[in-house]
């Protein structure tokens, strides 16, 4: 929804190494990436969709988070389409290599990055570089610290404003958990579950975990973590 | 575009939602998000090239509307090793397994009682 309007999606095909979006209202293309408008009436008009933390996880720590989660059904009639999914299995299907505009041979095709931006900046953090276990860094990017959320055995990383109402926090793991310097503790979607900021979300900074090609292809610009 | 390489198209979530965003007053400091929108009068609006849009052959994806959703005690054929892409509105959570994500890439949802686009 932007300023009212209700906008329907369809995939309009391949641009650029990823799968693209049409809305039903206009027939924009839209990048699935971040919601931003790629060619059509919409285009030029700096609109955008509003992104929202979406959290990439194996199921069992989703529904140890989030016990009353709801999921998607199974659609029987598709069940033939349905299968495993192995993100960062290298490999990439002759018909989206065909598409891709900019090769970043920096990282393999295929390797699982927390691709962060900002804004001004985005930065690509590489998860196999990561240790084991749930794991916050704090970073700055575009002149805005950010706390990075890691857990690379599930493939999760999400990045948010390290700040709430302007005052800094600092987090650490500690018992498997996100704790600030002030004792709460925060979730894994930014939500403070206890503690002084209790109910308080995390600003969310566009993140997601994503395979290096698509990231560098629609973000050339792109640093890595480390590096 | 046959779904082996569908996988590779990935993640991203969307949400939209109540966003009644002026226009004109672009203040930073109240969206969540400055990305996209200043991305998209740079880079990426700029090098589109509709010639550079295709559809491969055999596709044919099925986007879902308005999806059935269960409880997640009910989906017991779900692994626990198995990846969802997991998302929260309030104190409500839902999770879409990426096995089926991988195909429908889209669902064109409500969750909180509010619009969500959901990608993968």
């Amino acid at each position: 929804m932007i300023e009212g309007i209700r906008y329907t999606f369809d995939v309009a095909g391949l641009y650029n190494g990823l799968f693209v979006m049409s809305d039903r209202q206009t027939g924009s293309v839209w990048t699935h990436y971040d919601g931003s408008i790629l060619n059509g009436p919409l285009a030029g008009a700096g609109l955008s969709l509003e992104l929202k933390p979406i959290v990439h996880i194996s199921w069992s720590e989703w529904k140890e988070a989030y016990p009353e989660t709801t999921v998607l059904d199974w659609y029987p009639e598709y069940e033939a389409r349905y299968r495993n999914i192995e993100p960062g299995r290298a490999g990439l299907g002759p018909q989206f290599q065909a598409t891709v505009l900019n090769w970043d041979d920096r990282l393999p095709q295929n390797e699982l990055v927390l691709g962060v931006n900002q804004g001004v900046e985005f930065r690509a953090y590489v998860l196999a570089e990561f240790g084991s276990g749930l794991q916050v860094l704090e970073d700055e990017l575009g002149g805005t610290a950010i706390a990075v959320f890691l857990e690379p055995d599930i493939t999760f990383g999400l990045a948010f404003l390290s700040s709430i109402d302007g005052e800094p926090l600092e987090f650490v793991v500690e018992g498997g958990q996100i704790v600030d310097s002030g004792g709460s503790i925060w979730d894994i979607s930014g939500k403070a579950t206890s503690g002084p900021h209790a109910g308080s979300q995390l600003e969310f900074v566009t993140s997601f975990v994503t395979e290096w090609y698509g990231w560098a292809a629609y973000h050339p610009q792109t640093s890595i973590f480390g590096r | 575009m046959e779904d082996n390489s569908a996988s590779k198209a990935d993640a991203a979530t969307e949400g939209s939602a109540s966003f009644p965003r002026p226009a004109a007053t672009e203040s930073p400091a109240e969206l969540p998000l400055p990305s996209a929108t200043q991305e998209s009068g740079a880079s990426v609006q700029t090098i589109f090239d509709p010639d550079g849009l295709s559809i491969g052959p055999g596709s044919g994806f099925v986007v879902l509307d308005n999806p059935a959703v269960i409880p997640g005690e009910q989906a017991t054929w779900l692994a626990p090793d198995e990846l969802v892409l997991g998302v929260t509105v309030g104190d409500e959570a839902r999770a879409y397994p990426i096995s089926q994500m991988a195909y429908h890439h889209i669902a064109n949802d409500q969750i909180g009682g509010e619009p969500y686009l959901v990608t993968y």
